[in-house]
């Protein structure tokens, strides 16, 4: 096993010796531990010749050669310094929000929760060293989120923004949807008057917010209760999108793009006779076509909420009853799993996603669901479980 | 919740052991530093998770596990596709075999320090500089199944010098 092991660290381990060296690693925890002692040496044996490059780099500035013993020690210690200087001053020394132009009264350091109005004259926010936002005159915003995730709640007016990549989320929040980035350009704007035509008969149907979503550069994902969709550099669109874009029939084991109006049901492929998972409502039905313009917009449920959930040891219909209650739709699980409990631990996640989550744990595939297990949107592991978009029962 | 002083500490010592683990799983050295960065700023975002009275390696390598699970796609390309029951065994070995993991530590980098001559040079160009086989054999003017050869018993003889110094428990 040692060559296999060898050949593995130079990189040289053959297609055909791979399963014999996994089967050997799972074997006993003391191979395991065989490997990790030579996955380290090569750490270690790395970082010495790299430790003994720096130093052979540095000036010698002293005839005195036996001072060159304590050079790595001293380099070692000073990177450590620095790496330590480096994390303390990125977590001590987080960017405070810098505004500068608009109006006169507007703060120049805005705290999260400050509402920016910039009246006649556009500004400038910068947010965590990695967002540039201009806001528009007659811009109404107000500064949320966190480090690294900065966030901006847009309720009239336009923005553009450039956020740098690699160094933190950036989301844009409207009553239409959101605008999520990583790294990119791009503008929204809340559509008014004439652009944004309200029905004229009262009672139809209430007044609903629109944006306009234009990307400079990058790709921004939009979300809301209609469903979520990528925009590409050059994209732009409007959003909500008009009722008949989002009459697309539900996949049939995937989860559809488009949501409005839906209920989420967490529900066994084979309906209410399977054990083991959720079943779906009674009187839902599976796999229909999503209905569009049947309720009210605004009234319907928004299954891109996102959440973040921390519980211990909760029963399946506590759980099922939270997600319902966030999505505002009713989300329903098996009775017989009633009893059934579950942990979860999720940082701003969808509820579609916070679903997902209970699924696979259910289905065993984790014994405590994370904002960092891998649960993809809409496919939760295994075979057996999924989670169906049906419509609301005869609203 | 612990300071951001103290966790400065903590990491700085499970920091080689998190390191060890990704690498260990991501053959691309580039990826798994990328990785140990990621994994640095997802601790730091998650201080307040962490329960100050429970050990703070094991911890950190939980949450490189999940990093690495979210690298799936990454992994999958990688000369070793574990799963992740094995991903999680391994990180319960890096945990459970902390102490011992750092006494070799130790007693390696002593045993570097006697490494002079050819192999030095030889294995500063394969682990310093990243050379293939091939390429360090022209660059030293031998053969490259020589080189092969040198860098397996450069390794042998560092194995062994780590076995004896942890046996006597002193220096090479």
């Amino acid at each position: 096993m040692k060559t296999l092991l060898d050949r593995h660290l130079d990189g040289d381990l053959a297609e055909a010796d791979r399963p014999a060296f996994i089967a050997w690693l799972n074997a006993a925890p003391e191979n395991r531990f065989e490997f990790a002692c030579a996955i380290q040496d090569e750490q270690t044996i790395r970082e010495h010749f790299a430790t003994a490059a720096a130093t052979a780099a540095l000036p010698v500035t002293t005839p005195h050669r036996r001072r060159l013993r304590f050079l790595p020690w001293l380099a070692a210690a000073a990177g450590l310094m620095l790496a330590a200087a480096g994390i303390g001053y990125a977590v001590l020394r987080y960017p405070a929000a810098r505004l500068t132009g608009g109006d006169p009264g507007l703060p120049a350091r805005p705290e999260r929760g400050a509402v920016l109005l910039t009246g006649t004259r556009p500004a400038e926010l910068r947010l965590g060293g990695y967002c540039r936002i201009e806001l528009a005159p007659e811009t109404e915003a107000v500064m949320e989120g966190q480090p690294r995730q900065e966030q901006l709640y847009l309720k009239t007016g336009e923005l553009r923004c450039e956020v740098n990549s690699g160094k933190g989320a950036f989301m844009i929040r409207t009553d239409a949807g959101r605008v999520r980035v990583t790294g990119t350009r791009f503008t929204v704007r809340i559509l008014s008057g004439e652009e944004n035509p309200q029905p004229r008969e009262k009672g139809i149907e209430p007044m609903q917010t629109k944006m306009l979503v234009q990307v400079l550069a990058g790709t921004v994902m939009v979300a809301g209760s209609w469903g979520e969709r990528a925009l590409a550099a050059g994209d732009s669109a409007t959003l909500p999108p008009a009722p008949a874009a989002v009459t697309s029939p539900a996949p049939q084991s995937n989860l559809p793009t488009a949501g409005v109006n839906a209920a989420v049901t967490i529900a066994h492929p084979l309906g209410a006779t399977a054990n083991g998972g959720f079943v779906q409502k009674p009187n839902v039905a599976p796999n229909a076509a999503p209905l569009a313009g049947n309720r009210p917009a605004g009234a319907g449920a928004d299954v891109e909420n996102v959440v973040t959930i921390k519980l211990t040891d909760i029963p399946l219909t506590q759980y099922c009853s939270f997600l319902s209650s966030m999505a505002n739709l009713p989300v329903t699980c098996d009775p017989a799993l009633a009893d059934r409990k579950i942990s979860v631990d999720l940082n701003e996640v969808s509820v579609l996603e916070a679903a997902d989550a209970a699924a696979a744990q259910v289905a065993g595939k984790a014994t405590v669901i994370t904002s960092q297990t891998p649960v993809p949107l809409g496919t939760v592991p295994g075979p057996k479980i999924r989670i169906l978009i049906a419509p609301l029962p005869g609203k | 919740m612990i300071s951001q002083e103290q966790f400065i500490r903590l990491w700085t010592e499970a920091r080689p052991s998190v390191a060890a683990f990704l690498h260990a799983l991501v053959p691309d050295h580039h990826a798994a530093e990328d990785l140990l960065q990621e994994v640095a700023v997802i601790l730091l975002r998650k201080l307040a998770d962490y329960d100050p009275a429970r050990p703070f390696l094991p911890w950190a390598l939980g949450m490189a596990r999940f990093e690495l699970l979210e690298h799936r796609r990454s992994l999958a390309r990688s000369p070793l596709c574990f799963n992740s029951d094995l991903v999680g065994r391994l990180a319960e070995t890096w945990a459970e075999r902390q102490p011992d993991l750092e006494a070799r530590r130790a007693a390696l980098r002593d045993c570097l320090r006697t490494v002079g001559g050819k192999t030095a040079a030889m294995l500063r160009l394969r682990y310093e500089e990243q050379l293939g086989f091939d390429a360090i054999a022209e660059r030293l003017g031998i053969a490259g199944g020589g080189v092969r050869m040198a860098v397996s018993r450069a390794r042998d003889a560092l194995r062994n010098c780590v076995r004896d110094s942890l046996l006597t428990g002193g220096h090479p």
